[in-house]
C-alpha cells in the first residue's frame, strides 16, 4: 500500500514538473507572439507613414513669383500652390555656359497659398543679368526650376482633343467636359461589360469556308464566307472555338447573297453538339441566342441553300459570332489625346481634375512613343498632377484611363472627369 | 526517478523551445527591421551633370526618414562603374554627388533611363534627356 501511494505521490510531482514546464513554454510563446505583433505594428506604421509622405510629395506644387538682386544678393519671391506646408531645403544654381551645378543649403517653410519672399543664401555670388537656371528643392524631394533672367513666360493650358483609339471598353458619357473647367460638369467614364468574349481559333472541316478568321475579328464589315452549291444543300460547318467559357448565350451577326439561303443552324459544344438554334435566322443585324447556362469550348454555323439548281450557288457571310460569359465582368480602358500638345517646353505636366470618384481605384497611363507608362495609380477627387515631361516627347500625346481590377469584377465602377488638361510652361521664357 | 525524468525532459523541451523562439525571433527581427529601413528610404536624383562624354555626376538628394548610401547607378540597365560617391553615408535632407562613367554611348538629344540604388535596394528612375 505504502508504494502504491509513494508512486502516485511521485507521479503527481511528476504532473506538477511537466505542468509548470508547459506553463513555461507557453508563456515564452505567448511573448514571442506579443513581440511579433508589436514589430509587425510598427513597421504598418512605418509604412503609412512613407505612404502619407508619398502622397504628400506629389501634391507639392511651388511656384516661381519673381527673382531680383538687392544689393547683390538673390532675392526668391515664391507661392505654395500646394495644399500642405513646403519646407525648401536647397537653392540650385545652374550655369549652363561653365556647365555648373551649386547647391547651397536654405531652410524656409511656405504654408498653403503663401507667398513667401526674400529666399536665397548670402553665400551666392551675384549673377545679376547673367544667365542661370534656379531650383528650389523641397523636403519631400521635389524640385521646381526657373531660368534667369525672367523672359516673357510660356505657360499654356492645354485642354485634351480628342477621344483615343482602341482598345475601347467602357464609356464616357460627355467627353466634351473634359475639355473645360473644373465646372462641376463631368464627363462619367463608366466601366464595360466584357461578358461577351470573342472567339479565338476556328476550325473548317469541309474546308469550304474562306476567311475564316473575319468572324472574330471584332469588325463586322469583313466576314467568313461559303459559296454553297445549290439543290437544297447544307454548307459544312464553320466552328470557332475558345477556352472553356461557363457560357449561357451566343451572338452572331450574319448575312446572306440572297433570300435561297433561308436557314441556319447553330450549336455549341459541350463535351457534344448541342443544338441551340435552328431557323430561318436573323440578317444582316446583330442576334441573340440564349441558352441553359453551360460551359462552352465551340460553337459552329452552318447555313442551307434551297435554290433547285446545283450549280446555283449562294454566299452566306458570317461577319462575327461571340459568347456570352455568364457572370457580369467589368472594365475600362478609355484613351484620350492632344493632337497638337507643346511638347519642348520645361515644365510639362498633365493634369486631371476629378469630380467623383470611386471605390474601384482608377489609374492613367501615358504613352511614352514605345510603351505605356503609369503616371497616376489612382485618382483622387480634386486635382491630381504629375510631371509628364519624361513621355512628352512629341505634339501627338496620348493617355488612358483604366480600371484596377481586371478579374472577376463584377460591380460597375464609374468615375467623374471634370477637366483633363497639360500645363506646360517654361519659367523665363 | 519519474521526478527527475520528468524534470529533465521539461527542462530539455523549454530550452528547446525557448532556442526555437529566439532564433525565429532573431530572423523575423532581422527581416522586419531590413524591410522598415528600405520602407523608410527614398531617394531623388535632383541634377545630372554630363561632360558631353561619358562621364556623369549625379546630384541625389537623401528625403527619406533614415540615411542612406548609394550602391550602384544604371543607365539604360547597363551597370555604371561609379568614380565617387558610393558607400557614402548621406544623412536625412542631405544631397550627395555621384560621379561615374557611362556604359553605353551617349548621343545628344536622345533619352536615357538613368536607376540610382541604394545600399538597401531603394531606387530612383528618372528619364534624362542628353
Amino acid at each position: 500500500m505504502s508504494l502504491g501511494k509513494l508512486s502516485h505521490d511521485k507521479r503527481a510531482a511528476g504532473s506538477i514538473i511537466g505542468a509548470v514546464f508547459l506553463v513555461l513554454i507557453l508563456l515564452s510563446g505567448f511573448t514571442f507572439y506579443t513581440l511579433i505583433v508589436n514589430v509587425a505594428n510598427d513597421y504598418t506604421v512605418r509604412l503609412q507613414d512613407m505612404q502619407e509622405l508619398d502622397s504628400r510629395k506629389y501634391k507639392e506644387n511651388i511656384e516661381f513669383v519673381s527673382v531680383s538682386f538687392n544689393q547683390d544678393m538673390l532675392n526668391l519671391t515664391v507661392r505654395n500652390m500646394g495644399p500642405y506646408l513646403a519646407r525648401l531645403i536647397w537653392l540650385g544654381i545652374f550655369d549652363e555656359t561653365a556647365n555648373t551645378q551649386d547647391y547651397y543649403e536654405i531652410d524656409f517653410q511656405v504654408n498653403p497659398f503663401e507667398t513667401v519672399t526674400n529666399i536665397g543664401n548670402e553665400n551666392i555670388p551675384s549673377f545679376e543679368g547673367e544667365k542661370r537656371t534656379i531650383q528650389l528643392v523641397t523636403e519631400l524631394g521635389n524640385t521646381f526650376g526657373y531660368s534667369y533672367p525672367p523672359g516673357e513666360e510660356e505657360s499654356e493650358y492645354d485642354f485634351v482633343d480628342t477621344e483615343g483609339g482602341p482598345p475601347t471598353i467602357g464609356s464616357h458619357s460627355f467627353f466634351e467636359a473634359q475639355r473645360s473647367g473644373p465646372d462641376g460638369v463631368c464627363d462619367t467614364l463608366l466601366e464595360g461589360n466584357m461578358q461577351w468574349v470573342s472567339p479565338t481559333d476556328y476550325e473548317d472541316p469541309g474546308d469550304e469556308w474562306l476567311t475564316e478568321t473575319n468572324a472574330f475579328d471584332e469588325d463586322i464589315g469583313t466576314a467568313a464566307t461559303n459559296d454553297i452549291p445549290g439543290r437544297d444543300s447544307w454548307s459544312s460547318y464553320l466552328v470557332l472555338s475558345h477556352s472553356a467559357v461557363n457560357c449561357s448565350g451566343i451572338r452572331y451577326f450574319v448575312g446572306r447573297e440572297d433570300t435561297f439561303i433561308d436557314q441556319v443552324e447553330i450549336d455549341a459544344y459541350n463535351s457534344t453538339w448541342v443544338n441551340v438554334y435552328s431557323g430561318a435566322g436573323i440578317w444582316d443585324e446583330w442576334a441573340n441566342v440564349s441558352f441553359t447556362e453551360t460551359s462552352v469550348t465551340m460553337i459552329r454555323f452552318r447555313f442551307f441553300n434551297t435554290h433547285p439548281a446545283l450549280p446555283q450557288r449562294r454566299t452566306a457571310y458570317v461577319y462575327e459570332a461571340d459568347l456570352l460569359e455568364a457572370s457580369p465582368h467589368y472594365e475600362l480602358d478609355l484613351e484620350v489625346q492632344w493632337k497638337e500638345a507643346d511638347f519642348d517646353e520645361a515644365n510639362e505636366w498633365l493634369c486631371i481634375y476629378i469630380g467623383a470618384a470611386d471605390s474601384e481605384d482608377l489609374r492613367v497611363d501615358a504613352w511614352n512613343g514605345t510603351a505605356w507608362v503609369n503616371v497616376f495609380a489612382d485618382l483622387e477627387t480634386g486635382w491630381n498632377s504629375a510631371d509628364v515631361s519624361f513621355c512628352l516627347v512629341s505634339p501627338n500625346f496620348r493617355i488612358r484611363f483604366r480600371d484596377s481590377v481586371k478579374t472577376g469584377d463584377v460591380v460597375q465602377s464609374s468615375w467623374g472627369i471634370d477637366a483633363t488638361l497639360l500645363h506646360v510652361w517654361t519659367a523665363g521664357g | 526517478m519519474i521526478i527527475l525524468v520528468f524534470s529533465i525532459a521539461g527542462a530539455v523541451l523549454y530550452s528547446y523551445s525557448t532556442d526555437v523562439f529566439r532564433s525565429s525571433w532573431s530572423s523575423f527581427l532581422l527581416e522586419t527591421n531590413r524591410r522598415g529601413e528600405r520602407a523608410q528610404e527614398r531617394l531623388s536624383v535632383i541634377a545630372i551633370w554630363w561632360d558631353n562624354g561619358d562621364q556623369f555626376n549625379l546630384t541625389i538628394l537623401n528625403y527619406g526618414k533614415i540615411e542612406l548610401s548609394i550602391d550602384a547607378v544604371y543607365i539604360d540597365g547597363n551597370w555604371a562603374p561609379v568614380s565617387e560617391g558610393r558607400g557614402t553615408v548621406v544623412v536625412r535632407r542631405g544631397k550627395i554627388q555621384v560621379k561615374f562613367t557611362s556604359p553605353v554611348p551617349i548621343q545628344d538629344g536622345q533619352i536615357y533611363e538613368i536607376n540610382a540604388v541604394s545600399a538597401r535596394g531603394s531606387r530612383n528612375f528618372v528619364s534624362w534627356k542628353a
